[in-house]
């Protein structure tokens, strides 16, 4: 007997043995394989869970859909329900937002499918796996067009779905919109509030699918159609909404943020930070606080909006800031500017700064149109020469013939129409009219744009018409005329225009520059601000004190005006009011003359030490021309 | 000792040539005021300049000739091209008491190196173009480009622009021959564009559309090609860039691009001092802090050289060949060679040996 320990016996075992390992090994791993397939383990890699659910979806699928349904077989159904392949492939495959917008209750869930807003490993959903009770009370599996599934159980359950459907299709949808309240939030706990509420909203889903279609749809003319009928800041709103419906801290950023426009809306600003811009952007001449809130929100969510609108009809220099530049400026400007001037119909940079600095330290009220907004900054010089008795400072005049005297005569007059304003031009022109025309003594001018002045209308028969084109007409080239009774009174002839000393240019005429004659009408101080330790401090330190000055525009804003030649020079008035330090780098808060009053603009102070020095060269004193100024 | 001075040596050596020479611009200097100077002429021959009375003068030889003369404190510009031709002359009379961006002002025509002017017109933005032989310039109100011969004022023409948004905005304009001009305008949502005016159909055509309103477009010609620059403004992430096209033009699309960066630079290209070369304003800090020296762009290899290192530079001016830029009120040579200050400075003969003395020196030689 061979003992079992020997070599050989040994090298059996060891092939028997290993043979079949081998064969376990071999058999068992495509079997484990395959069990783990159709079974993943808990631990799982998504991607593999992924395959798994569209195969398993694919089987299913092809299983059910053999069995196609129209709406006609399922009428005696019962019990319908979506199948739990095709449930699990929702699930897998749709954006978590919208999963969480789906899960408040089934009638929620359809809402949702309904938009299109849910997707399987197909895409899009054309078709719905269903099951259901048959009449003879037997289970089973359909698969449906998806506009019958909801056609189907919309008469079962979810019936206001159906009338939400209605509300929100195309030739309804521009109405539901003007109807539906889109809430701002002024802090985080109505925020929250706000975006639960939108969550639980019926109307949600509905609003999300118009999102989604302004968003990816590729279908041009539907985008088109959909973008025209909601206005721009309902957009932006939905737009928010439906991108962080997930997410109320997301949601809710844009309107918590520090910036100016929040400041306004929670009333720690002054409201004409904000509200001209929006008058303007939403083209009303009166804004609720709704309206205030969502410009706001508007500005935050799209800063460059700023840049191309705000100034319409209120003609300065274009384009304009970025809202959040913008923004930086005015959260510690202190200038007060409660209208809305237009320094390119003004075209006299001087006259605009002076305007802005006077209603700085002495404001009164001004109604910002487009017919008055240039006459109202003239008004303003004009008053400081009158108030001064200087009357030569305000060389505008008409001119007449004067027929006792039999030569022409000239009387001083403030373009625009001012009731209450003697020198006014309306006025003045009427005075004239009643003096040496045989005018009746009541008789009344009014202004009018040579676009609108049509003779032939009855409302140009008769009266006194002052006529010019208000797109172009400036202080300094204005083609004016008069026109009476139908006839033009073409002896009456408009002249003059001012010129005068920003900075005294000789001792002699120090008096009336317009350094002093502030001065002494207002009663402000004034000192020479020679580097940027100084202009902070004064900033600083003077509550009401800005700083003043002119300089080259070349140096001032060199991104858009070029110096070409040697002492080339564009003076240019303008107004300091605040600065701010951003990363390491402090930028001066400025408004040039040409610049939108709402619209300050961030300068280094390089560009401005830089464009004075220049100015101060060509000054006849060599006079430093950057002044603080205070009251 | 000996050791430890070969040591310092050594060290000084190693130290200065990592170091970067800076650049270092010397200041202008003339004889008189430079505020006054109106151009100076790259051989210091002609001198124009003004004085406080409202008088533009014309000096040369040592000869001094009134030009213009109009109101105390009137300011005046001067402009010409490396041609020589011609000079265009801008008289302001309220410079100091109306500040007005668009205010016009008299333009008047001169011969180079001469003192008779002849007034042509009002307007703003003189540009001559051609070897001199046309100039345009530029009504704000109207908003009309007028061009006119400088040999034949008879003939002429005009281009209305299409800008309603900005009443400040000024175009950029070049004539690549008397046929064709080059400009730029703005749309109605106040987008830069490039247009192609031909002379014989009176037609402008858009050849190029900036893609954002928050950038300019400039034009200038250098050896036979159009360059333009396209620069970004107020803080908006768009950059800039340099393209060249040959003219006559084919298509501006295909353009050659010479350079690009992605911050928004000044700008200002100066493309007429010399024939390789480009000067403009390039962003060397970043978006948040810039700051701003002149480069010069070499259109054949396509390189940067930095010419300035003063990082607030605002200007580049071309007087006459000369490249200036102005900083904090003083003017400094960027490129040039004319020391100003001392052109016409009379140079001592070297003193010749008296005939009677060599003489002398001699014979004691001999002796």
């Amino acid at each position: 007997m061979k003992l079992k320990t020997s070599h050989l016996f040994l090298l059996n075992q060891f092939c028997k043995n290993f043979c079949f390992l081998f064969l376990i090994f071999y058999l068992g791993c495509p079997a484990a394989k395959a069990f783990g397939e159709e079974n993943p383990g808990v631990i799982e890699s998504l991607e593999r869970l992924l395959n798994v659910e569209r195969k398993q979806f694919e089987i299913a699928k092809s299983k059910i859909q053999s069995n196609f349904k129209s709406l006609n077989n399922l009428s005696d159904s019962t019990e319908i329900k979506l199948d739990p392949q095709f449930m699990r492939s929702i699930l897998f495959h749709s954006d978590d937002r919208f999963l969480q917008l789906a899960q408040k209750d089934e009638c929620h869930f359809l809402s949702v499918l309904e938009n299109n807003l849910l997707k399987t490993s197909d895409g899009d959903i054309e078709n719905v796996l269903i099951n259901f009770k048959n009449k003879l009370s037997v289970n089973e599996n359909a698969s449906l067009p998806i506009q019958d599934f909801f056609d189907l159980i919309y008469k079962k359950k979810c019936l206001n779905n159906h009338e939400y459907s209605t509300l929100f299709n195309i030739s309804n949808f521009q109405k539901t919109i003007a109807g539906i309240k889109f809430q701002v939030p002024s802090n985080l706990s109505e925020c929250e509030s706000i975006h639960k509420n939108w969550l639980d909203n019926s109307y949600t889903p509905y609003l999300c699918q118009v999102q989604q279609i302004l968003r990816k749809s590729k279908k041009q003319k539907l985008k088109d159609l959909y973008s025209e009928k909601i206005p721009s800041l309902q957009k932006t709103y939905i737009d928010n909404l439906c991108t962080n419906i997930n997410s109320p801290q997301r949601f809710c950023e844009i309107y918590l943020k520090n910036d100016v426009w929040n400041k306004v809306i929670n009333g720690e600003a002054p409201p004409y930070k904000l509200s001209y811009k929006c008058q303007n952007m939403l083209g009303k001449t009166e804004l609720t606080a709704n309206d205030l809130k969502t410009c706001a929100a508007k500005l935050n969510s799209d800063p460059s909006i700023c840049e191309l609108k705000g100034n319409k009809n209120f003609q300065s220099d274009f384009p304009l800031q970025n809202c959040e530049k913008i923004s930086d400026s005015l959260l510690k400007s202190k200038l007060v500017t409660n209208y809305h001037d237009c320094p390119g119909r003004v075209d006299n940079e001087s006259i605009t700064n002076i305007h802005r600095l006077i209603n700085h330290f002495s404001p009164r009220k001004i109604n910002s149109t487009v017919e008055n907004c240039a006459s109202e900054a003239n008004y303003t010089f004009a008053r400081l020469n009158f108030d001064l008795k200087h009357e030569e400072g305000w060389p505008l005049k008409v001119c007449y013939l004067d027929r006792v005297k039999g030569k022409e005569d000239c009387i001083p007059y403030i373009p625009g129409s001012r009731p209450e304003e003697p020198l006014s031009e309306d006025q003045v022109i009427a005075k004239i009219l009643y003096q040496q025309k045989g005018a009746a003594a009541k008789t009344k001018c009014r202004i009018v744009d040579s676009k609108n002045y049509n003779p032939l209308r009855s409302e140009f028969k008769f009266g006194c018409f002052i006529v010019y084109d208000f797109e172009t007409c400036t202080t300094l080239s204005c083609s004016k005329k008069v026109i009476w009774e139908e006839k033009s009174m073409a002896d009456i002839k408009f002249i003059g225009s001012p010129t005068f000393d920003y900075f005294p240019t000789a001792f002699l005429n120090e008096r009336y520059s317009f350094l002093n004659m502030i001065n002494e009408v207002y009663g402000t101080q004034g000192r020479p601000i020679k580097n940027l330790t100084d202009l902070k401090f004064y900033l600083d330190k003077i509550p009401n004190g800005i700083i003043h000055g002119v300089g080259c525009v070349e140096d001032l804003i060199p991104e858009e005006f070029q110096r070409n030649v040697i002492n080339q020079c564009h003076p240019m008035p303008f107004i300091i009011d605040a600065y701010i330090v951003k990363n390491g780098e402090t930028w001066i808060s400025l408004r040039a003359a040409i610049d939108d009053i709402h619209t300050p603009r961030l300068v280094q102070w390089q560009n401005i030490y830089n464009s004075v020095s220049a100015h101060s060269e060509l000054h006849p004193l060599k006079t430093w021309t950057l002044y603080g100024i205070k009251k | 000792m000996a050791l430890r001075n070969s040591y310092l040596i050594i060290f000084s050596f190693l130290i200065s040539s990592f170091t970067e020479a800076r650049i270092n611009l010397p200041e202008l200097l003339t004889k008189q005021s430079v505020s006054n100077i109106r151009l100076l002429t790259k051989d210091g021959k002609f001198t124009y300049y003004q004085k406080r009375s409202g008088s533009l003068l014309f000096a040369t030889n040592y000869k001094v000739q009134e030009i213009l003369k109009s109101e105390i404190g009137t300011e005046y510009t001067i402009y010409s091209t490396s041609s020589r031709k011609k000079m265009v002359i801008l008289q302001n009379p309220n410079f100091h008491n109306f500040y007005s961006l668009r205010a016009k002002e008299k333009i008047f025509l001169l011969n180079y190196g001469e003192s008779s002017p002849s007034e042509i017109g009002l307007g703003i933005s003189p540009v001559l173009h051609l070897n001199d032989s046309w100039i345009s310039f530029f009504d704000p109100y109207t908003k009309v480009i007028s061009f006119e011969n400088t040999t034949n004022s008879s003939l002429k023409f005009s281009i209305k622009l299409n800008n309603r948004l900005n009443p400040y905005f000024v175009p950029q304009v070049v004539m690549s021959d008397d046929n064709t001009v080059y400009y730029t305008d703005l749309s109605e949502v106040g987008i830069y564009g490039v247009l192609e005016f031909k002379r014989n159909l009176s037609k402008s055509e858009i050849i190029y559309k900036a893609k954002s309103p928050m950038m300019k477009i400039e034009l200038c010609i250098n050896q036979g090609s159009l360059i333009a620059g396209e620069f970004g403004f107020h803080f908006s992430p768009i950059g800039s860039s340099v393209s060249r096209s040959l003219l006559p033009m084919k298509d501006f699309s295909k353009r050659e691009n010479l350079y690009s960066s992605q911050l928004n630079d000044l700008g200002h290209l100066v493309c007429d001092f010399d024939k390789d070369n480009i000067a403009l304003i390039q962003n060397t800090g970043t978006m948040n802090s810039p700051s701003f020296d002149i480069v010069n762009l070499n259109t054949n290899t396509k390189k940067i050289t930095p010419l300035s290192e003063m990082k607030t530079i605002s200007n580049i001016i071309n007087m006459d060949g000369t490249l200036l830029t102005q900083e904090k009120g003083k003017y400094y040579i960027v490129k040039g060679e004319t020391d100003f200050k001392n052109i016409d400075t009379l140079k001592i003969k070297a003193k010749e040996p008296d005939s009677k003395e060599s003489k002398e020196s001699e014979e004691s030689n001999d002796e």
